[in-house]
């Protein structure tokens, strides 16, 4: 089998309402050549060659790939992590078992760019409680992964919710931590 | 050496996978389920999963996270009556239910005001469906029947009461005490809305384990509130399985223990596990043809039971003979009512009660040949 294991390491309990679950997960071996294949079939995932990452969405669920370790989001208890987990790796060992018959795709595909975070973001004229100059500067840093979701304190107002949702998840699908 | 006839209480020996992975778990575990942020919790966790995982393989039920874990068959059949039932249902149940089942049902028409009604059976224990359709009322809420009894081993229709309980749009929940991992179970085929079931009897494991499959979407009341190890914050019980029914820390060493016993079971087959058993019931009823003044109950037909036979010797108390066998043959078997009164009273013991020989896999011809002698040893001794 290609994929022998994948443990569970950590686990982010949720404590704010359901359905917020994360974890982290420690694979029996680094699937980074396995990627392009997974490009190949996931059709909605974001591969970066040079992060060794691949990043997808299930449902709700995003599951973002480095190497030998995965984190997936937005999940409700223990047992769906391990449904989880299991159902991960019977994707990995079938895309392996089947790679001889599948196109690699070492392409890149769309990634949310700056403006589209930029569009959520709460525009609040000198607001700059971030510690960024505008809510532009401070998109443009969560794309590079240098600022955190979670530093602007607007979002986390009720009615920024339906946009921090969007917001996390588009950070989430490049592999970034929101919180 | 001991002979052991008394598998329909409990099973023994266990596979010895079951002691070993208990032990390992304790010794290099010892980590908890669902509450743990280091890797060895999350360890057991899975652990639990797995046996999760295995059990709804097992019974052939698509979701393994509404397998919800008990410490018995008991606590599984009052979580799905208590939980379920409401005042003004009615309930339709077989004649030969174990006190798991009559008694929480007595409490709820005491207690809650429900309504039961007792499907009949003939004196070897079988049931007809028409007897059963016969009992569904409009506001019959819900079936319970056991798939075997533990005092006839009489087999019950489940596939079709399962099929006539869909159709009537009724919820059926099945006791598995002595049909779980000895009979083929399957909730979709069979329509079984919840399944009760032991970890000790038939599916080999240890004592403390239990569960109830949930294969339906009806609203379940929970039989104890308390931690889950996530949405601390909540003040109910979540919504979610298999949270929703599960509070407090798991009995993880004995479900370890459990899904030990279940990889033991699909190693050797149920198939495999039926024959054996079948053949030493088939084998057992005729050697026991032999005893003088011998009453055997029940269909006497390994086809129709599981591994239980039922018997008296004229004349003789039950717990006279049992205790006989026991000091004196090392030969162990229950006497008594077996805490079902109901399957007494159709083959007229309420009042004596019965001897049970309980045969399981890891019994051989040898052991019925002892039980056999010892039998005309007492009745040579007893005259």
């Amino acid at each position: 089998m290609y994929l022998e294991t994948i443990n569970l390491i950590f686990i982010k309990p949720c404590t704010t309402g359901g359905g917020r679950v994360k974890f982290k997960a420690k694979m029996s071996r680094s699937i980074a050549e396995l990627m392009p294949y997974l490009n190949a079939e996931i059709n909605t995932g974001l591969y970066i060659p040079q992060a060794h990452t691949f990043t997808y969405k299930i449902e709700s669920h995003i599951i973002n790939i480095k190497d030998d370790r995965l984190t997936c989001t937005q999940l409700t208890n223990e047992a769906q992590c391990y449904e989880m987990i299991d159902h991960l790796k019977d994707v990995i060992n079938d895309t392996w078992e089947r790679k001889e018959s599948i196109t690699p795709n070492e392409e890149t595909r769309e990634r949310p760019s700056a403006i589209q975070l930029y569009k959520l973001l709460p525009k609040k004229i000198g607001c700059k409680a971030c510690g960024h100059a505008s809510c532009m500067a401070f998109a443009s840093k969560m794309i590079l992964g240098t600022a955190r979701l979670n530093q602007c304190p607007l979002l986390k107002e009720d009615d920024y919710s339906p946009n921090y949702l969007s917001l996390e998840s588009h950070l989430q699908l490049l592999g970034y931590e929101t919180d | 050496m001991d002979v052991y006839l008394d598998n329909a209480a409990t099973t023994f020996p266990k596979p010895s996978i079951v002691p070993e992975k208990i032990y390992d778990y304790i010794v290099n575990n010892g980590g908890t389920s669902g509450r743990g942020a280091y890797e060895k919790a999350m360890l057991a966790d899975g652990l639990v999963y797995q046996t999760r995982k295995s059990l709804a393989k097992l019974f052939n039920h698509s979701d393994p996270k509404t397998v919800i874990f008990t410490s018995s068959v008991t606590e599984s059949l009052n979580l799905a009556l208590q939980g379920i039932l409401k005042p003004g249902d009615h309930v339709v149940t077989s004649a030969l239910e174990h006190n798991a089942v009559w008694r929480c049902l007595k409490t709820l028409e005491r207690d809650r005001g429900i309504s039961i009604s007792v499907v009949p059976a003939n004196s070897q224990g079988e049931t007809k469906i028409e007897d059963v359709e016969a009992s569904i009322r409009p506001e019959t809420r819900l079936i319970v029947f056991t798939h075997a009894s533990n005092v006839l081993g009489t087999i019950q229709p489940i596939a079709a009461i399962g099929k006539l309980a869909r159709s009537k749009n009724i919820l059926f929940l099945v006791d598995a005490a002595q049909s779980a991992g000895v009979l083929p179970i399957d909730v979709q085929a069979q329509q079984i809305d919840l399944l009760a079931f032991t970890g000790h009897k038939s599916l080999l494991g240890p004592m403390g384990t239990g569960g109830l499959v949930v294969n339906c979407d009806a609203d379940i009341h929970p039989l104890i509130s308390g931690g889950t190890g996530g949405d601390s914050a909540y003040e109910y019980q979540p919504d979610y399985y298999p949270n929703h029914l599960e509070a407090g820390t798991l009995n993880v060493s004995g479900i370890i223990g459990l899904g030990a016993a279940l990889e033991f079971l699909e190693t050797e087959g149920l198939g495999n596990i039926r024959r054996k058993e079948d053949f030493l019931v088939a084998y057992a009823l005729n050697a026991l043809k032999a005893i003088p003044n011998i009453e055997l109950y029940g269909p006497r037909d390994s086809t129709k039971t599981v591994g239980v036979i039922p018997f008296n010797i004229a004349g003789h108390l039950p717990e006279e003979v049992a205790y006989y066998l026991d000091q004196e043959c090392h030969v162990m078997i229950r006497s008594g009512l077996h805490c079902a009164p109901s399957a007494h009273r159709l083959i007229g013991t309420i009042k004596r009660g019965t001897c049970r020989v309980g045969i399981g896999y890891f019994n051989e011809t040898a052991d019925i040949d002892t039980l056999v002698n010892g039998l005309q040893s007492y009745l040579k001794e007893n005259k």
